[in-house]
């Protein structure tokens, strides 16, 4: 195992837990964080806008807030538009989902109320670059316009808290949700909405189907996508397992649009890498290799692994773990839950990560 | 941190002591703002909370820390379910402890961190609060107790958006020649 190194750089955000991260996807030197003031569970959110200084990455980047915005409730995640490079999306324990213009000061520009409990994800759609979707504690996932008053879309088809949604960077009619109930689902926004059976032969409202859905272990709390290979999909449970799977072996077929999948098919991750001592907050690809993946846990630590060295053990019958060659680093200088993760998407191999110690911090992946 | 947890792990079984009054009483009268504690609960109660755990729930659970917690420390054997006995007998007879005297355990916390605040600022920078006694203030309906909440009604910017000006540059997977393998699908 490599020995512990501090940080690139680090940035407190004073008062306030970090939830999450996002990197610009226009400007190489900023990212956001989302954070929560008493851990996320009374009190105020801030959103902070972050840049690393002159002198970009070496030797001293130089990691500062350059603005914050503050909100009633704690904020859980954000997401950057992926058409304007001034808009950010945030969302919030009050159900709240705010849009923010960076350029602006104090307040947001948009404000949807329609989830009834703590909104804890929200993504923004790489290729229709005009929706982006949410997922809340009340069981929903909506799909969003930043110019329509209210949603586009909602999928009422889950049962527990969706912890997690994120668009395929493929193909923009595809959604995967994270959920508590310990599955992953694919869902294909094509389709139209069927008439379910409710609980004593009542008939639900039409609603979105998943195209697939896996048994993923413990509660789902994240998910991501390799942006290299289609329908590849990672996840983190609070089993403290990071798995792989191969959505292609669980959808029936693939034709205008994805049908539902044959039961059984698929059922297995292609890579469970072991490691973490507790639940596993946060997953993600890397966006410049497609074998690499960073991930956030409560056991204080993040994590980088070798997708391949996992896929390996995995069909040698041994899943990877700690050593065995698939984790490619420890990052463990946060001394509080790590929560939030994210890579540069113009400086390759550098991670950004957040905590509820108060900081968000830069390092290498491999050290 | 896996070493300081140990001890609490494999405390041996502590020795019972008679007068359960007073064991029980200084249960409640115990600071819980050592670090050791502090950094145990929240990684007890935070993955609960974070998962939708009810408060009830999490109230539970970190009740039962504290009687185990205590029960390690101090080796006076105490159980939850006794102790939850013992409050509902002494809850109707108990005095009133408003203010200073006896001591509201959880006020006492808030103190600490906030002198602590104060005291060490400048080389330590604490936590803002304790995790533990906000969760005991939210679980009790005190949270007009917890400090620093600002209040922040919605307001709609009034001031004009801007309009986007730049073209986003490709993601590091859509450039030339960086897809790995053919996609599944065309679109």
């Amino acid at each position: 195992m490599i020995p512990p190194s501090p940080p690139v750089s680090r940035c407190r955000t004073q008062g306030f837990a970090g939830y999450n991260l996002a990197w610009s996807p226009f400007f190489e030197n900023k990212l956001a964080v989302a954070s929560s003031a008493n851990y996320g569970l009374v009190g105020n959110g801030r959103l902070h806008i972050m840049s690393l200084g002159p002198g970009a990455v070496a030797p001293s980047p130089g990691l500062m807030v350059e603005k914050m915005f503050d909100t009633q409730d704690g904020l859980y995640d954000l997401a950057w538009s992926e058409a304007h490079e001034n808009q950010i999306v945030t969302a919030s324990g009050d159900g709240s989902i705010k849009l923010w213009d960076v350029a602006l000061n104090d307040h947001p520009i948009r404000n949807w109320a329609e989830h009834t409990r703590e909104v804890f994800s929200v993504d923004w759609n790489n290729i229709k670059k005009e929706i982006f979707a949410s997922s809340s504690w009340d069981c929903s996932v909506k799909v969003w316009h930043p110019e329509r008053k209210t949603s586009l879309t909602t999928i009422q088809s889950h049962t527990a808290c969706v912890y997690a949604c994120a668009f395929s960077p493929h193909n923009p009619d595809l959604l995967a949700t994270g959920s508590g109930d310990g599955h992953l689902r694919l869902f294909d926004l094509r389709q139209p909405p069927t008439t379910g059976v409710g609980g004593g032969g009542a008939v639900a409202p039409p609603t979105l189907e998943p195209v697939a859905t896996l048994p993923v272990g413990g509660e789902v709390l994240c998910l991501d996508w390799n942006k290299y290979r289609p329908l590849t999909v990672a996840t983190g449970s609070t089993d403290r397992g990071v798995k792989v799977w191969d959505l292609r072996n669980a959808i029936g077929g693939v034709g205008k649009t994805l049908s539902t999948s044959l039961p059984g098919r698929g059922q297995m991750p292609v890579a469970a890498l072991l490691g973490h001592e507790y639940a596993v907050r946060k997953v993600a690809f890397s966006p410049h290799s497609a074998n690499l993946l960073a991930s956030a846990s409560y056991d204080m630590t993040a994590r980088v692994w070798d997708v391949d060295a996992g896929v390996q053990g995995m069909a040698s019958g041994m899943p990877a773990v700690g050593g065995s060659g698939a984790m490619r680093r420890v990052y463990d200088a946060h001394t509080e839950f790590v929560v939030g993760i994210g890579w540069s998407l113009f400086h390759e191999g550098l991670v950004a990560s957040t905590a509820w110690d108060c900081e968000t911090h830069l390092w290498g992946a491999m050290g | 941190m896996e070493s300081n947890q140990e001890p609490i792990l494999t405390q041996d079984a502590p020795t019972l002591h008679q007068d359960r009054d007073a064991i029980f009483q200084l249960l409640e009268s115990y600071d819980f703002s050592d670090p050791e504690f502090q950094a145990g609960i929240r990684s007890i109660v935070g993955p609960l909370q974070q998962t939708g755990a009810s408060m009830d729930q999490i109230l539970e659970t970190q009740q039962r820390a504290k009687v185990f917690y205590f029960s390690s420390k101090t080796g006076h054997a105490v159980s939850y379910e006794e102790y939850v006995e013992w409050r509902g007998r002494n809850r109707d007879s108990a005095q009133p402890t408003n203010g200073q005297s006896g001591g509201d355990p959880i006020q006492h916390d808030l103190a600490n961190v906030r002198n602590k605040t104060t005291t060490d600022a400048a080389t330590t920078e604490p936590y803002p609060a304790s995790f533990d006694s906000i969760v005991e203030l939210i679980t009790t309906g005190q949270t007009d107790k917890i400090p620093g909440i600002k209040d922040i009604p919605l307001k709609i910017n009034e001031e004009e958006p801007t309009a986007p000006t730049l073209k986003k540059p490709p993601k590091p997977w859509e450039k030339v020649g960086a897809r790995e393998e053919e996609e599944e699908e065309s679109h």
